[in-house]
């Protein structure tokens, strides 16, 4: 069952939110060449504890891994997908492209959100693997509306990728979010027919997330139990926001 | 952080009665499944080594379906 919040709900839900789009943003500003992805998950630990919040993947417990998480950051570089954790050892170089995932708990309600920066100057492939993952999640927020399916959203990102020539993981998905971090329904980023495809109604929220590799999509997760990697050794990147649906349309609750 | 999906590829350990499989996900972990859809219709023939589809039951990843054989 999606579980649907009320108006009042959302309004805190969009207090985590933009809770953690400001993290990000100053995520975001600080990666540079020479920063390892440890020193973005020690500022993102103190802006979480400053602004009283909880952090969400902190204690998170993912059956498929077996254990809980440890970090309040996903940070994945170049090939790592999804799920990297942050290391002293990882120092970011130049034409890197790493991505950076966190979530909140305030006043109860989830805020999940995610970017994927680039260190330095990116040659023109990466540039457009960046671009095409924004845009497709872009298009994707668009289909948020009642009376839409949940195929419309799968649909829009898996076409818009593929037709640029990439290709979506399929072993990651987006999901519902609201008093808990994952909630029904699992969003995938392409379209199966066996899958269960229900109505969109108004107090959803979905948490969108497309991760595109350049090269196949096939994906492994390393002996860390965690960090999951494009097997054929290709850049991949993610981008996510929640997104609620109104009687307006479109709500994106992790950006001004 | 994105979920974990439910949709996973595994390899047939053993058959048990009434079209139920023990199926190891990799990394150890065994799910029980029972076969579904065209599987079950058309009495698709697993063995232990077939490569199946499954979907993991969400509250319990002991358990799944199995979807179609690979």
């Amino acid at each position: 069952m999606i579980i649907r919040k009320t108006a009042a709900e959302l309004e805190k839900m969009r207090r985590s939110g933009i809770l953690v789009y400001q993290i990000l943003k100053n995520l975001g500003d600080m990666v540079q060449e020479g920063v390892s992805t440890y020193d973005l998950e020690v500022a993102a630990e103190r802006m979480i504890a400053d602004a009283g919040a909880r952090p969400a993947f902190k204690g998170y417990f993912v059956p498929a891994a077996g254990e809980r998480y440890k970090y309040v950051l996903c940070t994945s570089v170049n090939s790592e997908i999804v799920h990297g954790i942050p290391s002293p050892k990882r120092v970011l170089k130049k034409g890197d492209i790493v991505s950076i995932d966190t979530g909140v708990q305030l006043d109860g309600y989830y805020g999940d959100s995610a970017v994927t920066v680039g260190v330095g100057e990116l040659s023109g492939e990466t540039k457009r693997l960046l671009k095409v993952t924004e845009e497709s999640l872009e298009l994707a927020i668009q289909q948020v509306r009642a009376g839409n399916r949940l195929f419309d959203i799968c649909g829009t990102v898996e076409r818009h990728v593929v037709s640029n020539g990439y290709s979506v993981v399929r072993e990651y998905v987006g999901h519902g979010i609201g008093t808990q971090l994952h909630e029904e329904p699992q969003i995938p980023n392409y379209v199966d027919r066996k899958n269960e495809n229900p109505r969109l109604k108004e107090g959803m929220v979905l948490a969108i997330e497309p991760m595109v590799n350049a090269g196949k999509a096939e994906a492994k997760v390393l002996g860390d139990k965690w960090t999951a990697v494009a097997k054929d050794g290709s850049n991949s990147a993610h981008f996510e926001h929640c997104v609620a649906v109104t009687s307006n349309g479109p709500w994106v609750l992790t950006r001004p | 952080m994105p979920g974990v999906s439910n949709r996973v590829a595994g390899v047939v350990l053993a058959e048990l009665p009434q079209l139920v499989y023990r199926v190891d996900v990799g990394k150890g972990r065994e799910v029980l499944a029972h076969a579904v859809g065209m599987a079950e219709r058309n009495f698709v023939r697993l063995l232990p080594g077939d490569k199946v589809e499954i979907e993991l039951a969400a509250q319990d990843q002991t358990r799944g379906r199995i979807l179609k054989k690979l």
